[in-house]
């Protein structure tokens, strides 16, 4: 088993600069210029240290009597350690990892597409034309629903501007998700963000459209409110999951695994702060405004009798409430 | 309106007025002694929380004043006692014996002896004549206000009579009274600069009559002898509201119902989106009728009040969705009367897609209970026209302190009279 010093750029995240393989002989490692590992750190002596094998092929690092010695992460300061795969000293501020040569290294990532094996071919919306179409349909649907909602003059600004705020805030929620990508996986893959960013907003949209229908056409049902609640909980791990299928090499399942736990929580917070909030007083009411203007044969009524009826339970309800305030 | 309850004296510049004449200030001289001060003392403060005026009507120390002088004993019986203040400044408490709160009256009864006292009757009285009002305005002593009969109001829900002079705040429930010292009413309450009104002596006959009828034992709880009669008198005015064929008028493309009644007083207008020179985004009218006069229940709570508001929005210009975003908003938008916890429930809400008798229309009912009166409910009725994509009518009724059975009547009477043109 052959050992192979690593030694890594200080303050850059890991990169490694350069490796060296061991071999039989000692090797020095210091700033001056004769060393076997010549380390470019000032605060690195100029013969810092020397690997050494001995003859049952253990490897040794041994300080030379520098100045800032030999720090290791779990011991402190040391003169001289043995060293093995996945050893990491520090000498100055250049940290040296040591590896195995036959360590196993990640399958290679493919320069188009997120597919994991290499099997199947990369799906349409993982393709950048696919992804650009989504953004725009997406575009389209906030500018819509814009302008079907704008009741004063000037809708075309107000829909310029919807669309200028969506976009700035899809750009910080994508770059923030393409930035942490970068940093796990070295791919930046904004458009793939993008991309779930504007899946969301049209889901988003349609969730809110069948709500507000679903309110319109049938106001009795009260569980509306929570099924949207639940969608939205569910749309947010998706997003959860899409994001983390562009910013990590993790399995689907694993994915949906963590977006589902994702909105576990968010669930949970909800339900803590709903638990811990003092119903106030207030002399508002609230009812569900929503009308949509579509002939009267597509809207389910009520006879009027029936109406009376249901105001005859919201007594009780009001009558519950004063009897409690009596006790 | 305003009530003349003296919550706190604030000194304010006062008009000049004519010399007194020498027969107002005989009037004062003659009868100054049968009015005193009333204050209502919050217990574990042991001060005053508000004043008024009463005046003996009685021999053995009955006296009259307002319901609403002392609404906070009737309302909160444990943390207030009513007491009168002497000339010489000694206070005595006294006891409330009997309320109409309709009419905004009350009876003490003193437990001392009257030397002198008012003796309620019919008076017959001309329009102009001059007429004394006595109390204790703003708690700066008695004071003696000259002005005149103008005779009784026109649009209220229960008789007052319109006096012309002005009474303030710490004046309610001192007598008017004429030259000859014969009761004319008791002062209530003041639109200012003059507007003055005044309980008949006819409603404080009635209300003593009762408590000097042999066998007579005050209500044990006075509060629900108000819910009771709160009961009893809307039974009379709102029992019949839009009950025969009510006046309708044409509004936009709908006819809505105006005018109820003759207590109701109605304004409307018209308004544009915009004001550029071509068509307007939408157009919106409005009607608005409503009572002008309520019972005073307690601060903030009063019963009685009557409102509807139609709104009608056309549009040539917005699309099928934006008008019904328009309608939506406009239909959401919450305006329903203000409430204080004390008082009031917070509001629940059904709502509710209605076949009505004329048209199919979305209707909420919002509902909430009166507190300290049980049996009385706020009660806001909205109603929006389904089916155009192009108009729309909102309409409101609005119902304050009444029984459940007038809301229940009143919401489907209503629901009955939305129309199309």
């Amino acid at each position: 088993m052959a050992l192979i010093v690593e030694v890594i750029r200080p303050g850059r995240g890991g990169e490694v600069r350069e490796r060296v393989r061991l071999t039989d002989e000692p090797l020095t490692i210091g700033r001056a210029l004769d060393n076997a590992l010549v380390l470019d750190d000032p605060h690195v002596d100029a013969h810092h240290a020397r690997l050494v094998r001995d003859a049952e092929g253990i490897v040794s690092i041994e300080d030379l009597g520098s100045v800032n010695r030999i720090e290791t992460r779990a011991e402190g300061h040391r003169d001289r350690l043995t060293v093995a795969h996945g050893t990491t000293v520090v000498l100055g501020r250049t940290t040296l990892r040591f590896r195995d040569e036959q360590a196993i290294v990640p399958a290679a990532i493919p320069l188009h597409g997120v597919t994991v094996g290499g099997e199947s071919p990369a799906r349409w919306y993982e393709r950048t034309n696919g992804r650009l179409g989504i953004v725009a349909a997406a575009l389209g649907i906030a500018a819509l629903d814009t302008w079907l909602g704008a009741t004063e003059r000037g809708a075309a600004s107000s829909v310029f501007s919807s669309l200028l705020v969506g976009s700035a805030v899809a750009i910080v929620w994508a770059g923030v998700w393409a930035i942490a990508a970068r940093a796990v996986l070295g791919q930046f893959r904004f458009l793939a963000h993008v991309t779930v960013f504007a899946l969301a907003v049209s889901v988003y949209a349609a969730i809110d459209l069948l709500d507000g229908w679903g309110a319109f056409l049938f106001p009795s049902v009260t569980a509306f409110a929570a099924i949207k609640g639940l969608a939205l909980v569910v749309l947010f791990s998706a997003v959860v999951a899409w994001h983390l299928g562009s910013a990590t090499s993790l399995g689907r399942r694993q994915r949906w695994r963590i977006g589902a736990v994702a909105g576990v929580i968010v669930l949970a917070l909800l339900g803590v702060s709903g638990a811990l909030k003092d119903e106030a007083f207030t002399a508002a009411a609230q009812f569900s405004g929503v009308i949509k203007p579509v002939s009267t044969a597509l809207v389910p009524t009520e006879t009027a009798e029936e109406f009376t009826r249901s105001i005859t339970d919201l007594r009780g309800e009001i009558d519950s409430l004063l009897v409690v305030r009596d006790r | 309106m305003s009530l003349l309850l003296a919550i706190s004296a604030v000194p304010r510049p006062v008009t000049a007025q004519d010399e007194p004449r020498e027969a107002t200030s005989t009037v004062f001289a003659r009868y100054s002694d049968r009015i005193l001060k009333i204050q209502i003392i919050e217990t574990s403060s042991n001060a005053k929380v508000s004043i008024g005026t009463g005046f003996f009507v009685s021999a053995d120390g009955l006296m009259l004043t307002n319901y609403h002088v002392v609404s906070e004993r009737v309302q909160d019986r444990d943390a207030h006692r009513v007491e009168i203040v002497e000339a010489d400044g000694t206070t005595r408490a006294v006891e409330v014996v009997a309320v109409d709160v309709v009419h905004d009256l009350a009876v003490l009864r003193t437990g001392r002896p009257a030397s002198s006292h008012f003796t309620l009757g019919a008076v017959a009285l001309r329009q102009g004549e001059r007429l004394y009002s006595l109390g204790h305005p703003s708690d700066l002593g008695l004071s003696i206000v000259e002005g005149t009969y103008n005779g009784n109001l026109q649009h209220t829900l229960y008789p007052k009579i319109h006096f012309t002079g002005s009474i303030n705040p710490g004046m309610s429930g001192g007598p008017a009274i004429t030259n000859a010292g014969r009761v004319v009413g008791v002062n209530v309450s003041t639109m200012g600069e003059q507007r003055s009104f005044l309980v008949p002596e006819t409603q404080a006959t009635a209300l003593l009559a009762r408590v000097q009828a042999p066998g007579f034992t005050p209500a044990a709880d006075l509060l629900s002898e108000v819910a009771y009669q709160l009961r009893v008198y809307q039974q009379a005015y709102l029992g019949h509201l839009f009950e025969d064929e009510p006046k309708m008028v044409d509004f936009g493309p709908f006819r809505v119902i105006t005018d109820p009644a003759p207590v109701f007083r109605c304004w409307g207008g018209a308004e544009r989106s915009d004001d550029r020179d071509d068509e307007p985004m939408y157009h919106e009218i409005w009607h608005r009728c409503g009572t002008d006069d309520d019972v005073y229940i307690a601060e903030d709570q009063s019963s009685g009040v009557v409102e509807l508001v139609h709104v009608a929005i056309t549009s040539a210009r917005l699309n099928a969705a934006q008008f019904g975003a328009l309608y939506s908003t406009r239909f959401g938008f919450d305006d329903t009367p203000d409430g204080d916890e004390k008082h009031v429930t917070v509001w629940k809400c059904t709502t509710r897609n209605v076949a009505a008798a004329q048209t199919p229309v979305r209707a909420v009912l919002c509902l909430r209970g009166l507190k300290k009166i049980p049996g009385l409910y706020d009660g806001v009725l909205k109603v929006a026209v389904l089916g155009r994509s192009n108009a729309g009518l909102i309409s409101t009724l609005t119902l304050s302190g009444a029984s459940w059975e007038n809301i229940e009547r009143l919401t489907t009477r209503y629901l009955e009279r939305v129309a199309w043109r």
